[in-house]
């Protein structure tokens, strides 16, 4: 016969109670069950109560909904920014909604167990990377377990940098104006005086300027997690006719080649020539479950460039970035070609229906000619880490100021509860 | 002990669960701690049952309120050397204890005179 619940059984349920409620709690169902069966009944039915209760008391409903707008917030911008149609998608409500959750329960627990932030401290800046952190994986988690998910982890990067950000502000207003009503400590008796005015709760602050390395150092960290960009370019000179007299030569080539160009892009960077290039590639294949995301993304990778341009002759360089450097020389390889090819073909055409004169064919186009085929790139371009680097410090230092600001604005002081109270 | 004004207004009512857990903490006075308060939250709301841990929210929430006020008491063997947390009715809870109660004799008095001649009674508290 059982004379109590075995040790272990008590230990395992002392872990999933938060420490004010621990104490008496465990009494409680030590006192009202003899053998370890009945107790571990007895502790699942009542632990999740205990810990809510424990919840309610140290989480508001406004906290927990600007916590969870924060990093809600972030994610969204980072999937307006990086994929904004899948944003349309059950992808992108999961992929936003997801993380804004799990940050909400993984604050309210945190607060639970360890009480809420009452003062401006490392405490109250740890809690936002560490929910950040698990927000992330909750989000590429959904990701790995949506097999046709949309996204990479680049929306993950950037939507946990802005989460941190927001974030950490959220906490730390909320640590400077949070006035205890109840005390997290085992043992109080949950009454505690507020401050009359928070003139012990603020500390020099210079601490915070920590924040401005680490934030460096956090965004250098980033920098490596984020997928190289590598970019290949091919550059297209614009061959004027030999025979052409020279006054009826523009004295400047680049208006005229920036409408060529722009005719020529209808034709080369049309949605069905970019789905076979990117079917012929194999390219965006998250992207590629809807055919108008991947084809967004192509149009965004490529870029056209006029170098120079001058009384003879023009050049303007086709370029395409991509992770891979070897898809990088061929894509763009491939597109010179387009265009030389889209431009041979148009002005034929249109030299076809109509009669025209040396002038009017200087009009219609110049024929394009590669000068320098795509050569394999051998550094990325991105991410620049001393860019990334640099925006962490800024990050640091926005967070560093404006917690400063928030410690030391001066606030009208309270009315201690004993200048109001009743007698017992 | 003090405790602010305000922390619940007056006319604010109690919940039905609330005023039973109230009541317990009343009635057990010296000896109200989470397992005694349940068996008698348990005897109140016969035939319905309440967990232990429903327990637990609705004293916390009504610590919160300012209505009982809540200590640990020094760790004993039968409790596996763990503290009790006593609860103690205050003020403002005895005054919406009482507010709760004056309610239910009025609906007391008027569902009386409605099923008088049906010999109704309530049901006799244990």
């Amino acid at each position: 016969m059982e004379t109590g619940p075995h040790p272990l059984a008590e230990r395992v349920v002392a872990r999933l109670l938060p420490p004010p409620c621990r104490e008496h709690v465990l009494g409680d169902l030590f006192e009202r069950n003899a053998t370890t069966g009945r107790y571990v009944r007895d502790a699942l039915r009542s632990v999740p109560f205990a810990v809510w209760g424990q919840v309610r008391r140290t989480t508001s409903p406004g906290l927990a909904c600007l916590q969870g707008g924060a990093v809600y917030g972030g994610f969204l911008s980072a999937y307006g920014r990086v994929a904004p149609g899948v944003l349309q998608t059950t992808d992108g409500l999961l992929g936003t909604l997801t993380p804004a959750l799990t940050a909400v329960v993984v604050l309210a627990l945190r607060d639970a167990w360890t009480g809420r932030p009452q003062r401006i401290s490392i405490r109250a800046l740890v809690d936002a990377p560490l929910c950040v952190a698990v927000a992330c994986a909750a989000h590429v988690a959904v990701q790995a377990f949506r097999t046709h998910s949309l996204v990479g982890s680049t929306v993950t990067i950037v939507a946990g940098v802005v989460s941190l950000l927001l974030l950490s502000l959220v906490r730390v207003s909320d640590a400077q104006a949070n006035t205890p009503i109840m005390s997290a400590q085992p043992g109080g008796s949950g009454m505690q005086v507020p401050h009359s005015d928070g003139s012990s709760n603020r500390g020099s602050g210079l601490w915070l300027l920590a924040l401005v390395p680490l934030g460096a150092a956090v965004g250098l960290g980033a920098s490596y997690f984020s997928p190289p960009v590598y970019r290949a370019a091919v550059s297209v000179l614009v061959v004027l006719p030999s025979e052409a007299p020279p006054h009826m030569m523009p004295t400047d080539l680049r208006p005229h080649l920036v409408e060529r160009l722009n005719v020529v892009s209808i034709q080369v960077l049309n949605s069905t020539r970019l789905e076979r290039i990117i079917r012929d590639f194999n390219l965006y294949e998250r992207e590629r479950q809807v055919t108008e995301d991947a084809i967004t993304r192509m149009r965004q990778d490529i870029s056209l460039n006029i170098v120079a341009s001058g009384e003879r002759g023009a050049w303007f360089t086709v370029a395409y970035h991509a992770a891979d450097p070897k898809i990088a020389m061929r894509v763009a390889e491939r597109f010179a070609s387009l265009f030389v090819q889209e431009n041979l073909e148009d002005a034929e055409r249109s030299f076809r229906q109509a009669n025209l004169a040396l002038q009017s064919r200087l009009e219609i186009g110049e024929p394009f000619r590669i000068v320098e085929p795509a050569r394999l790139p051998e550094r990325p371009i991105e991410p620049i880490r001393l860019l990334w680097s640099g925006l962490g410090a800024a990050a640091g230092l926005i967070v560093t100021c404006v917690t400063l600001l928030i410690q030391w604005w001066p606030r009208p002081p309270r009315a201690r509860p004993e200048a109001t109270a009743l007698p017992a | 002990m003090s405790y602010g004004v305000g922390q619940m207004g007056r006319g604010q009512s109690l919940g039905q669960f609330e005023q039973v857990v109230l009541t317990a903490v009343l009635s057990l006075s010296e000896d109200a701690y989470g397992v005694r308060i349940h068996a008698r939250v348990g005897e109140l709301s016969a035939p319905r049952s309440a967990s232990l841990g429903a327990v637990y929210v609705t004293l916390d929430r009504l610590e919160d309120k300012g209505l009982v006020r809540s200590w640990l008491s020094e760790p004993t063997r039968a409790r596996g050397g763990r503290a009790k947390r006593c609860y103690e009715l205050q003020a403002l809870g005895e005054r919406a204890l009482r507010e709760s109660a004056e309610s239910v004799h009025r609906l007391h008095a008027v569902l009386s005179q409605a099923w008088g001649s049906r010999t109704w009674k309530p049901a006799r508290i244990p």
